[in-house]
């Protein structure tokens, strides 16, 4: 049996020597809260395959979209209560989460475009059933690969960008692949 | 596994390439950030070292809960101290008492010298008299009492039963015929309710009264134990009269 680690417990162990060194992403955060909108939108740029890799991997694809907005909404009017201004990733993870979350609790039923991105083109449809596969997997692990082969971020990426250790990514994603191909019936989950 | 996963280096993994170009048609588009015109940061909050606890912050101390703690805490605090003054005060009545019963018994240790032994425990009663008196005792005036008037040739037992007979008022005269301590006893019934109406300390009048009653009834008591027993020595005497008359023999004959 594979041993999930949990995101808590990933989370809780971002706190690693180069945060303290100032960062681009800082600076843009410091220029931000000044109320520099311009500084804004570039973080918006750098992080928003983040943002939508985590809600892609919780949230029907068709609501993401607008939940990618909302996140960095709340993201700006916030700005202020992040702390360590060199960990604006993991910071905006976590908003993204929530929002996740929050998206479940205020409306229970919703129902994914299938039909039409069926309609639209065959090979849409087929990603949304392989989306659907991974959704289905331990949360530490969907979350990793849908960064990994949704929007196309390598594991120092991930790693860097929500704050976990590359030790913890690279487990999560081989575990995560293994299991994935298990359910896909791949052969190298057969090996 | 390869490290193509990890970081695309390597040999190629064809699976995990083929899911890349498949889950990537789901990939962020470029759409760029919408902020509304009035969207700004907020001002940051206050540093945690200046927060109040979060039990004592105002929404969470008037909540029903801790306000429910606080007035059972207050309540059993007034509770608490209610006892302790309570025991305090009769701790100190108690040995006001003692001191009291102490110095009596001094005095009337010191009467029994020169006063006749049936005074004693008139005397005995008149401190617990004066233990009663609103004025208080006067101190420094052994074998006076105070409140009491003392007629020339009086003895103290006269001039207490006087004034009993006064507090008691007329019910409380001695009857023609009663015995002679009838008086006295009503008369000390009589200064226990006078305490009592004054506020002095009512259990010590209380006990003084019925001490006096117990031995008025000791005495009648006794008194008819004694008229019972020469009634009976009367009846048994003329009994034994009966039995052998002087002049039996010869009316038989």
């Amino acid at each position: 049996m594979f041993k999930v680690e949990t995101g808590n417990l990933l989370f809780a162990e971002g706190s690693r020597p180069e945060a303290e060194v100032q960062t681009p992403e800082a600076a843009l955060v410091e220029a931000a809260r000044a109320g520099d909108r311009a500084a804004f939108e570039r973080l918006y740029d750098l992080y928003a395959p983040l943002v939508h890799g985590v809600l892609l991997a919780r949230v029907p694809y068709g609501e993401v979209s607008d939940l990618v907005q909302d996140v960095f909404l709340t993201a700006f009017r916030k700005l202020a209560d992040l702390r360590d201004t060199g960990r604006f990733g993991p910071w905006v993870a976590i908003i993204a989460r929530h929002r996740a979350a929050d998206f479940y609790r205020r409306r229970r039923e919703t129902e994914e475009l299938h039909e039409e991105l069926a309609q639209g083109a065959g090979r849409a449809a087929e990603a949304c059933e392989a989306l659907d596969v991974i959704r289905g997997l331990p949360e530490a692990y969907r979350e990793t690969l849908v960064l990994r082969l949704v929007e196309g971020m390598t594991g120092p990426e991930i790693a860097e960008r929500t704050g976990l250790r590359p030790a913890s990514v690279r487990v999560n994603l081989h575990r995560g692949m293994k299991m994935l191909r298990q359910r896909l019936g791949m052969k190298g989950g057969k090996a | 596994m390869s490290d193509y996963l990890w970081d695309r280096s390597g040999e190629t993994d064809a699976e995990v390439e083929r899911l890349e170009m498949l889950l990537g048609t789901l990939r962020h588009s470029t759409r760029p950030l919408e902020l509304p015109a009035e969207a700004a940061p907020s001002p940051a909050r206050r540093s945690r070292l200046f927060r109040l606890p979060r039990l004592f912050r105002p929404a969470r101390l008037f909540a029903p809960a801790p306000l429910a703690a606080a007035a059972a805490l207050l309540l059993a605090l007034l509770l608490g101290a209610s006892a302790y003054l309570r025991t305090r005060t009769s701790a100190g009545d108690e040995r006001g008492s003692a001191r009291e019963t102490q110095r009596a018994g001094g005095d009337v240790a010191s009467e029994r010298a020169s006063a006749p032994a049936r005074d004693v425990p008139a005397r005995a009663s008149t401190h617990v008299a004066e233990r009663l008196a609103p004025s208080g005792p006067a101190k420094g005036m052994s074998g006076a009492v105070v409140g009491v008037e003392k007629r020339p040739g009086d003895s103290t037992r006269e001039a207490w039963r006087r004034k009993g007979a006064r507090i008691a008022g007329p019910a409380a005269r001695v009857p023609k015929g009663a015995p002679p301590d009838a008086g006295g006893t009503r008369a000390a019934e009589g200064f226990a309710f006078e305490a009592m109406r004054a506020g002095g300390d009512v259990g010590a009048a209380l006990v003084e009264s019925t001490r006096l009653l117990a031995k008025e009834q000791l005495v009648f008591a006794l008194r008819l134990t004694g008229a019972r027993l020469r009634d009976v020595r009367q009846r048994t005497r003329g009994a034994e009269d009966w039995q052998s008359p002087p002049d039996e023999p010869e009316r038989i004959r």
